[in-house]
C-alpha cells in the first residue's frame, strides 16, 4: 500500500496566486474543481480545507480579482463558477513575476556554494 | 485599491447586502457532495464516503463561520445587533427609556452650560487690546496671601520701571480712604427715575485706564492728576464718575448723561463718560468707575497694602525681561527711594523670611480670565527694620 502523501501547509500568501493561476489556466471553475486541480498538480499533497478555500475566494471576489456567478455543472447541478477579472489577470502577472524572482533568490541562497 | 474595495464589500456585507447564508451553504454543500461522489468512485460505500468527505474537508460549519466573519465586519455586526436589541428593550420599558433620555439630556445640557461658562471665563481672550502685554504686579508678605501694593511702592515702581509703558492701580473697596465705595466695593446711586440703586464700584486712576487701553464710548476718561485731587473740605474723592454701558442703559435708559451729575453715596458726581459695553476689570462686573483718590494719610504709609497694580509691557518686552528688571530694581530700591529709615521692598533676607522678587506669567487658569491681566510680577516685600 503506498503511503498516503502528507498534507502540506499552504505557503503564506500563495493561495491567491494558486487560485488565480488555476482559473487562468482552466477558465471559470467552481470551488471543488479548483481544489481538485490543486490536489492533482501537487500529487495529493495539497488538500484545501473548505474553510481555507472559500474564504479565499470570497476575499478575491471582494477585492475585485475574481467574479463568481451561479451556473450548472455537467451533471446539471447548481454551482458557483469563478472567473478572473481583468484586475485579477493583472494581479496574477504581477504575483507570478514576484514569485519567480523569489524562487530564484531562495534557490541561489540554498544551492549556490560559491 | 483592491484592499479598499474589499473593505467596501465587507461594510456592505455588514448591512446584509452580501451573499446570504443559504447562498454560501449551497456552495459548500455542492463541494461536500462532489467530494463524497469522488470517494464513492474510489470504492467507499455511500455513508462512509460522505463522512470521509466531511472529515477531509474540515466540515462546513467551520467554513461557514469563516465565511460569515469575512463577509462583513463582525464587531460592527455585533454592535448593530446590540443596538437593535437595546432599542427593542427600551420600547418595552418606556419609563426606563424616558429616564435614560432625561439623564442624557441633563448630562449633555449641564456639560454645554459648563463649557459655556468655561469658554467665557477661562478661554475667551481678555477684552483689552494686546492682552498678552498686561501683567499683574503683586506684593507678597511672607506667609500671607496678599496681592496688594502700598501707594509708595506703586508710585516708585511706576516711576522706576522701564519695561512697562503704563502702570496703573485700582481698588475694589473703600480702602483708599476717600469715602468712595465703603468696604463692600459697592456704592449707592440715584437712578434717573429717582430710584436708589446699589451698584458695584471700581476705584481707578488714569494710569490704569491707560494700561488697559480703554477708550470711552461717550465723553472722556479720567485725566492726568484728576483721580487724586482732594475736595476742599472733608472726606471724599474727586466727585467725578464714569458709568458702565450696562448701568447707563439699565438705570438711565441710555439718555445723554455726560456732563450731568449723578448722586453717588449722597454726593453729586459729574459723569465724565460712558464705558464701552462689557468693559470691566478682574471680573468685578464694574458698574461705576470712580477715582482712586488715595487719602494723603494712607498714601504715605508703606505698610498700607491696598492697591491692585496692573502694568502694560512696552512692545517687544517679555515678561522674563520685566522680571529681570524687577530683580535689579529690588536690589537697590532702598537706595533709590532714600535712606535706611525707608521701608522698601528688598531682595535681602530678613528675620521675617523670604523677600526675593519674582515675576511670572499666570498659569493657563488665570491667564484666560476675562478682565484679568495675562501675567503677574511679584514684588515680594515685608516689614523691614
Amino acid at each position: 500500500v503506498p503511503k498516503p502523501p502528507t498534507k502540506a501547509e499552504v505557503l503564506q500568501g500563495t493561495l491567491d496566486l494558486m487560485v488565480l493561476q488555476t482559473l487562468d489556466t482552466l477558465g471559470p471553475q467552481h470551488g471543488y474543481a479548483i481544489a481538485a486541480r490543486l490536489e492533482q498538480v501537487s500529487n495529493g499533497v495539497l488538500k484545501l480545507n473548505m474553510g481555507t478555500l472559500y474564504p479565499a475566494l470570497m476575499r478575491l471576489e471582494q477585492r475585485g480579482l475574481v467574479r463568481g456567478k451561479w451556473g450548472t455543472t455537467d451533471t446539471n447541478r447548481k454551482a458557483r463558477y469563478y472567473a478572473p477579472t481583468a484586475a485579477g489577470r493583472r494581479q496574477l502577472a504581477k504575483e507570478r513575476q514576484a514569485w519567480d524572482q523569489m524562487v530564484a533568490i531562495i534557490h541561489t541562497l540554498l544551492h549556490d556554494k560559491a | 485599491m483592491s484592499v479598499l474595495r474589499e473593505w467596501m464589500h465587507r461594510l456592505l456585507g455588514t448591512f446584509r447586502r452580501g451573499r446570504p447564508d443559504e447562498d454560501l451553504e449551497e456552495e459548500l454543500r455542492l463541494h461536500l457532495d462532489l467530494a463524497a461522489e469522488e470517494a464513492r468512485r474510489r470504492g467507499h460505500d455511500p455513508d462512509d464516503a460522505a463522512r470521509i468527505a466531511r472529515i477531509e474537508l474540515g466540515g462546513s460549519a467551520q467554513a461557514m463561520e469563516e465565511l460569515r466573519a469575512r463577509r462583513g465586519v463582525p464587531w460592527l455586526e455585533d454592535f448593530g445587533r446590540d443596538a437593535a436589541h437595546a432599542m427593542r428593550a427600551l420600547r418595552r420599558a418606556p419609563g426606563f427609556a424616558a429616564g435614560a433620555l432625561l439623564t442624557l439630556a441633563l448630562g449633555i445640557g449641564a456639560n454645554t452650560a459648563i463649557f459655556s461658562i468655561v469658554n467665557g471665563v477661562l478661554l475667551s481672550p481678555l477684552g483689552y487690546p494686546a492682552p498678552e502685554q498686561l501683567m499683574r504686579v503683586t506684593s507678597q508678605f511672607p506667609g500671607l496671601a496678599v496681592d496688594y501694593l502700598s501707594t509708595p511702592e506703586y508710585v516708585e515702581f511706576r516711576e522706576m520701571t522701564k519695561s512697562f509703558a503704563h502702570v496703573g492701580a485700582f481698588a475694589m473697596g473703600g480702602t483708599t480712604g476717600n469715602g468712595n465705595g465703603a468696604w463692600t466695593g459697592t456704592v449707592n446711586i440715584t437712578a434717573g427715575d429717582d430710584r436708589p440703586l446699589r451698584v458695584r464700584a471700581t476705584l481707578v486712576d488714569e494710569h490704569l485706564l491707560a494700561a488697559l487701553g480703554v477708550q470711552p464710548l461717550h465723553g472722556r476718561l479720567f485725566g492726568p492728576g484728576e483721580t487724586n485731587a482732594r475736595p476742599p473740605v472733608g472726606l471724599g474723592g474727586p466727585p467725578i464718575a464714569i458709568l458702565s454701558y450696562e448701568l447707563w442703559q439699565a438705570a438711565f435708559g441710555g439718555r445723554p448723561l455726560v456732563g450731568r451729575t449723578v448722586d453717588v453715596d449722597g454726593r453729586r458726581h459729574e459723569v465724565l463718560g460712558i464705558m464701552p459695553a462689557g468693559m470691566d476689570v478682574m471680573d468685578h462686573r464694574t458698574e461705576i468707575w470712580l477715582p482712586l483718590g488715595v487719602h494723603p494719610g494712607i498714601a504715605r504709609q508703606r505698610g498700607s497694602h491696598i492697591l491692585s497694580v496692573v502694568g502694560r509691557l512696552h512692545d517687544g518686552v517679555t515678561p522674563e525681561a520685566a522680571q529681570v528688571e524687577l530683580d535689579l530694581l529690588l536690589g537697590n530700591w532702598r537706595d533709590r527711594v532714600g535712606g535706611e529709615r525707608v521701608h522698601a521692598p528688598t531682595k535681602r533676607q530678613s528675620v521675617i523670611g523670604d523677600h526675593t522678587a519674582s515675576c511670572g506669567r499666570f498659569t493657563t487658569w488665570s491667564s484666560g480670565m476675562r478682565g484679568a491681566p495675562s501675567g503677574y510680577c511679584k514684588l515680594r516685600s515685608g516689614s523691614f527694620s
